[in-house]
């Protein structure tokens, strides 16, 4: 155990000191913060913060009071009402305001509403006449009656055997293993990327051969394994509390509630599938690492099956619209896709329990077997130099 | 004490029979030369020793018994080809090597300045391996092979890529070595060096074991009938036992006929007032008999 400890540590810290790492680690979090920056820049440059005016000719709107809305990304602005139009008019051509909106008097009929505007009058405008109208029409009804109408229904999805159910609203239950799978295939590509690297390179600048008469090749591929895995999981780390203190600020400032709450199942479901999903294509990584000659031949090989990890994501549509097609459920069972299939179906319809239990035995069942191949391939190939060793080999091979 | 017991060992990859039944054995302070034609199975038979590879058929006794992970921190391994971690510092580098042979960060500290002072690396140590010379690189090589001490040692062409002066020191330190009790393995290509170092040969060709013993028997073994000589005049030809005479650069090369002794030839050049600088049975070079060997043209001397 010792020595496994020991390559994972040279393993660790070889490459979080790098400055490809920190570079890769800081430069996402930046380019968010970044684009989030330009686009608040871009909108509040665009937007108008002069008040916008009205004048109520249909008489629907007199004992109206404008409402302050609550803040959003643009910014609110005031709402203010005239006694006629000439008034209206001399405010605006006096840009005290950014637009005129003329209440016509079949308004009730027909919603009409005439507006004046030197130049195209910003969103937020025409979003708090908007809100303006519906609650002054409403304004006579029972305040629950309001709410309703103006925040509309929540429907809730509910399998026949009451084993599931979805809001319409709870965005996050589809969102979840969206997210969730999409860091799986960040994670795994950038550790098997770095572990990949790693026995390539130890490979052809035969370092292997020296380091493979201190330790067993067993325990020189379990610690480059968790060595490099433990790289993938930490840039993730700083990835989720960066987020973390993004969506904090985001909650502090508008005071809504931007943390999801996870269920027990859900991250059962993720850890079941996705523990033996990265020893999965960690093995395979290491396989390909010490069967080719070069780092080019190995990106290559390895898109057979790094490309089958995204195959969910071509394939959303008809895992969220027909959870229950074959294609979906060969997508939820097949190890390379499972990951991030599962959970999808899982959160949108009742998926029978044996082909959640297929899932989680096959793919453990491939990550054992890969490791194993993996150990072998590791023991045959760390010694051929130039000379790629093909399957056949590996699988004829003796334990050494 | 004997640290390596080969018996009959087999490899073979595919059609291909890399160690076609090897058998020596190694005692402490000994150093065994390894020799034998590119592809003769030296390294195969070296991968064995180090549990790189398993034999098909036959044992490898390693201390005393066979071989198994606690082992490997008691072996010293220098391979033909150098192995270090190219990106990183000499010092971290050699500081991980060791720690993987089990030393302690305080022993590993020790030895290391001892050795970059040795082999005068110290200014190098926070240099990058990449940007090491060649030479550099093979002596740093030489630290990770012998910092922890270790009772087996296997060095491949350990002076390839060094200078005189630095090969001297490599010899020094194998020397120093072999008196501390350390079997060694050395296979080379250069016979001068193995001739200089080694007690024992094992020359090994298309797997199997061509010639074994200490290097003096081998050359008496292959001794060929002939004398060195150094005069002050040109030798006559008529020297009884001598069949015919050789100029060569700065000596002449007498070859006696069969069944004639170099002491009845000596005998009869001192009768006749020859005045002699240097007389010297020819013995063969340990390169002249390799290629004996390996061409198959000596099996029979």
């Amino acid at each position: 155990m010792k020595k496994i400890w020991l390559i994972f540590k040279y393993e660790y810290i070889r490459r979080v000191k790098t400055r490809g790492f920190i570079f890769a680690v800081l430069s996402m979090p930046l380019l968010v913060v970044l684009a989030i920056l330009m686009a608040v820049i871009s909108v509040s440059l665009q937007t108008n913060k002069l008040p916008a005016g009205y004048v109520d000719l249909s008489g629907n709107f007199a004992e109206a009071v404008t409402q302050e809305t609550s803040p959003n990304l643009i910014g609110d602005i005031d709402l203010i009402a005239f006694p006629d139009v000439s008034a209206g008019q001399d405010a605006l051509a006096e840009d005290q305001i950014q637009a005129l909106f003329v209440i016509q008097p079949d308004y009730l009929q027909s919603g009409a509403i005439i507006a004046y505007a030197n130049e195209r009058p910003s969103d937020n405008a025409y979003e708090h006449m908007q809100d303006f109208l519906q609650t002054s029409l409403l304004s006579g009804e029972d305040t629950a009656v309001q709410q309703r109408i103006t925040r509309g229904s929540n429907i809730t999805v509910r399998s026949l055997d009451g084993t599931l159910q979805a809001s319409m609203r709870d965005w996050f239950v589809v969102l979840f293993p969206f997210l969730t799978g999409l860091i799986f295939i960040i994670v795994i590509n950038i550790s098997g990327g770095y572990l990949l690297q790693s026995v390539v390179d130890e490979k052809e600048n035969r370092t292997m051969e020296v380091v493979v008469t201190s330790v067993s090749p067993e325990q020189l591929m379990t610690g480059k394994i968790l060595g490099n895995l433990g790289v993938g999981l930490t840039q993730l780390l700083i990835w989720l509390l960066f987020a973390g203190i993004g969506l904090a600020g985001m909650q502090a400032i508008y005071r809504v509630d931007f943390f999801p709450a996870l269920t027990l199942d859900q991250i059962a479901l993720f850890l079941g599938l996705i523990l033996p999903g990265f020893i999965l294509i960690a093995a395979l990584m290491t396989l390909v690492g010490v069967s080719v000659t070069d780092m080019r031949e190995a990106q290559q090989v390895s898109m057979l099956f790094t490309l089958p990890m995204v195959a969910p994501y071509w394939f959303a549509g008809a895992l969220l619209q027909h959870p229950g097609h074959p294609l979906s459920i060969i997508l939820s069972i097949f190890p390379l896709t499972a990951v991030v299939s599962m959970p999808l179906r899982t959160s949108i319809s009742s998926v029978p329990a044996w082909q959640i239990l297929a899932a989680a035995v096959l793919t453990w069942a491939s990550a054992l077997a890969a490791l194993k191949l993996a150990a072998r391939g590791f023991r045959r190939g760390m010694l051929q130099y130039q000379r790629r060793i093909h399957l056949k080999e590996i699988l004829r091979a003796k334990k050494s | 004490m004997q640290v390596v017991q080969v018996e009959n060992i087999t490899k073979s990859f595919g059609n291909l029979r890399a160690v076609d039944g090897i058998s020596f054995s190694l005692q402490s302070g000994e150093i065994l030369g390894l020799i034998g034609p590119n592809g003769a199975g030296k390294t195969t038979t070296i991968r064995m020793l180090l549990d790189i590879f398993k034999p098909d058929s036959g044992n490898v006794a390693v201390l005393g018994g066979p071989m198994d992970e606690s082992k490997k921190d008691l072996i010293g391994y220098l391979p033909e080809e150098r192995g270090l971690y190219q990106d990183i510092s000499l010092e971290k580098c050699l500081t991980y090597l060791a720690s993987i042979k089990g030393m302690s960060t305080t022993l590993i500290e020790e030895r290391l300045g001892f050795y970059l002072e040795r082999f005068d690396l110290t200014e190098y140590r926070k240099r990058k391996v990449k940007d090491l010379s060649k030479g550099m690189q093979q002596k740093a090589q030489i630290i990770a092979t012998f910092i922890h001490q270790p009772r087996l040692v296997i060095v491949d062409e350990p002076f390839s890529a060094l200078d005189p002066v630095n090969t001297q020191i490599v010899k020094d330190l194998l020397r120093e070595e072999k008196t501390r009790g350390t079997a060694i393995i050395m296979s080379t290509h250069q016979m001068n060096q193995a001739e200089e170092l080694c007690d024992r040969i094992l020359l090994v060709n298309k797997g199997k074991v061509m010639l074994s013993g200490p290097i003096d028997q081998l050359r008496r073994q292959f001794a060929r009938p002939e004398i060195l000589i150094k005069s002050s005049a040109p030798l006559p030809q008529d020297i009884p036992g001598v069949d015919r005479i050789q100029t060569e650069n700065h000596h002449q090369r007498a070859f006696l006929e069969q069944g004639a002794s170099p002491q009845d030839v000596l005998s009869e050049m001192v009768r006749r007032g020859i005045i002699l600088e240097q007389f010297e049975i020819a013995q063969p070079t340990l390169d002249e008999i390799f290629i004996q060997v390996v061409t198959g043209s000596g099996l029979d001397a």
